[in-house]
């Protein structure tokens, strides 16, 4: 039964619209030092919703950049290749995150203003403990929860059982294993992978609940799963399971995280996504 | 029907021509006589004249100017319809409004006639637009016609123009108005208030700041000539946002004229 579920979950993935093509050819680019900004643009011509949307959030209030930004050369030129492609997938992420989420309780905009969250909370997490940069956890954070979209059907229907579960002290994401199958974050991890995402980020996404058994230790694991439950502590995204998970203490410790990050990233965050706000609502 | 004379003279078209362009800096010379022609048959049929001499001198000797706007709605105004031109109404389903991510959203239906690409363009937003809610999502409506206008503000269609809706929507948005008339139907108000209408010459100042994030002028432009056409398209894309969207009519381009949008599908530049 369990495993009826589980493929027929799986399947459902499908059902998602895909991420443009462009989102995942410019995500390639940040491994690729040498690509030039010509080959940037070119990707981008083709998708002229996603060059509108950039071009307005680079003009937002948010980067007060102090002359308008006219032409992705410019962006390119004033945000730097690592922001915009944040910015392509910001934009990705919107079309797809911004509705509600049955089953998990989530308002319209809630899943998308707690991914935002995380991403933001996640470079936060990663200047504060000094890490050597990598753009790609912002994304990683911001599709950690991507599997709720299909996963939110199923849960609705078996909600009973989940919340008996989850009133004995299981976490939120074994009780949907134990009666669904699978849970949100292997689903999401299959749809990153049919997005053809590097492993690191399917990882990323797989074991944002229990970073201690990604296949190999990984800083882009430990660094979403601690952005998320930050987030979720300072409230923000907090659905019907969103105070039932915990800090995995291996994470904490791997990255030799102190409490005093803690609280210093989770207050730069809620002000970043108070300025966020004036923009995304 | 050998009544009406229907010669234009060159004379004629000539005093119409200048009337016309003193008026709203549309520009009716080359090839247009027959649709001048033809267009203005209908005024004469409806007063019952019998030659554009006639006609000439009842617009010039009238104070009122009631025939002389019901002469430039004949003009001016054009076949509209729900949905009219799919590709532009894909291409902003699919590759425009999912991404739009601002709170503030602005298009503008430049020569909007009875208001069909309007309300258009407010289902579409309604319907694509990943939160429209939590939005201020507003649509522009403008044309030199007040008469149009009005029309435009009743929100009233006949069933048999609302074919061209997609059945799904047509139940979502539209009222039959009751037993007296049901072959005419209101658009709802969520669809209505969504829609400022608004009397504007294009040839003279703007009123509003913008930015817009889409103009759609489709089958308007083809009254002008081409140095008009150039000034009109580049004040457009000043008025747009960086990335903004402009429309015109499938059969119209902006070729030969100079301009600085990127071309994106036939009838479709980005700014």
């Amino acid at each position: 039964m369990k495993d009826v579920a589980k493929s027929q979950i799986i399947a459902g993935t499908k059902a998602i619209p895909a991420l443009p093509r462009a989102a995942t050819k410019l995500f390639e680019m940040l491994q690729n030092p040498d690509a030039d900004m010509a080959e940037i643009e070119g990707i981008l011509r083709f998708e002229p919703g996603l060059t509108a949307n950039i071009l307005k959030l680079t003009n937002s209030a948010y980067f007060g950049l102090p002359n308008k930004v006219g032409s992705i050369r410019q962006a390119l030129v004033l945000l730097g290749r690592e922001r915009l492609v944040e910015l392509t997938m910001v934009t990705c992420a919107g079309a797809l995150m911004w509705k509600s989420v049955p089953g998990y309780n989530l308002s319209p905009g809630e899943l998308w203003r707690h991914s935002i969250a995380v991403s933001l909370a996640a470079e936060g997490l990663v200047k504060v403990l000094n890490l050597p940069e990598d753009k790609r956890v912002f994304t990683a954070a911001l599709l950690h929860d991507i599997g709720k979209l299909v996963m939110g059907d199923w849960i609705k229907g078996d909600i009973e059982k989940i919340d008996e579960l989850t009133a004995q002290g299981t976490s939120f994401e074994v009780a949907e294993r134990l009666v669904l199958g699978t849970d949100h974050a292997e689903i999401g991890a299959e749809i990153l992978k049919s997005w053809a995402f590097p492993q690191e980020l399917v990882m990323a996404v797989r074991w944002h609940h229990q970073p201690e058994r990604a296949d190999e230790p990984s800083t882009m694991v430990d660094i979403v799963h601690v952005a998320n439950v930050l987030c979720l502590m300072i409230g923000i995204g907090i659905g019907i399971e969103g105070l039932r998970y915990e800090l995995s203490s291996s994470a904490t410790e791997k990255l030799g995280l102190k409490p005093a990050d803690i609280e210093q990233v989770a207050s730069s965050t809620l002000q970043w996504v108070d300025e966020l706000g004036n923009i995304f609502v | 029907m050998g009544l009406i004379s229907s010669e234009l003279t060159d004379e004629q078209f000539r005093k119409i021509s200048q009337l016309v362009y003193r008026l709203c800096g549309i520009n009716l010379k080359n090839g247009k006589e027959a649709l001048v022609k033809s267009r203005l048959m209908k005024r004469l049929r409806a007063l019952n004249m019998y030659s554009f001499d006639e006609y000439i001198q009842c617009i010039e000797s009238e104070k009122t100017g009631r025939e002389l706007s019901h002469m430039i709605d004949v003009l001016t105004t054009n076949k509209t319809g729900f949905f009219r031109e799919e590709a532009h109404f894909f291409f902003l389903r699919e590759k425009f409004l999912p991404f739009l991510n601002d709170k503030r959203v602005r298009f503008w239906s430049a020569g909007c006639s009875s208001g069909e690409e309007a309300y258009s363009l407010a289902i579409s937003l309604r319907e694509y637009l990943p939160r429209i809610d939590s939005l201020d999502a507003k649509i522009l409506a403008t044309d030199i016609s007040i008469r149009m206008l009005e029309k435009a503000a009743k929100g009233l269609f006949e069933r048999k123009t609302l074919d061209s809706v997609p059945p799904g929507l047509f139940k979502k948005y539209f009222s039959a108005l009751g037993k007296e008339a049901p072959a005419v139907y209101r658009i709802h108000d969520a669809i209505r208030d969504m829609v400022r209408l608004a009397r504007l010459n294009l040839m003279d100042a703007w009123p509003m700041r913008g930015p817009f994030d889409a103009i759609l002028c489709r089958n308007v432009m083809i009254y002008f000539d081409k140095e008009t056409q150039a000034k009109l398209v580049n004040r457009f894309w000043d008025i747009l946002s960086p990335g903004g969207i402009f429309i015109v009519g499938h059969s119209e381009s902006l070729a030969g004229i100079s301009h600085k949008f990127q071309y994106v599908q036939p009838a479709v530049y980005q700014k």
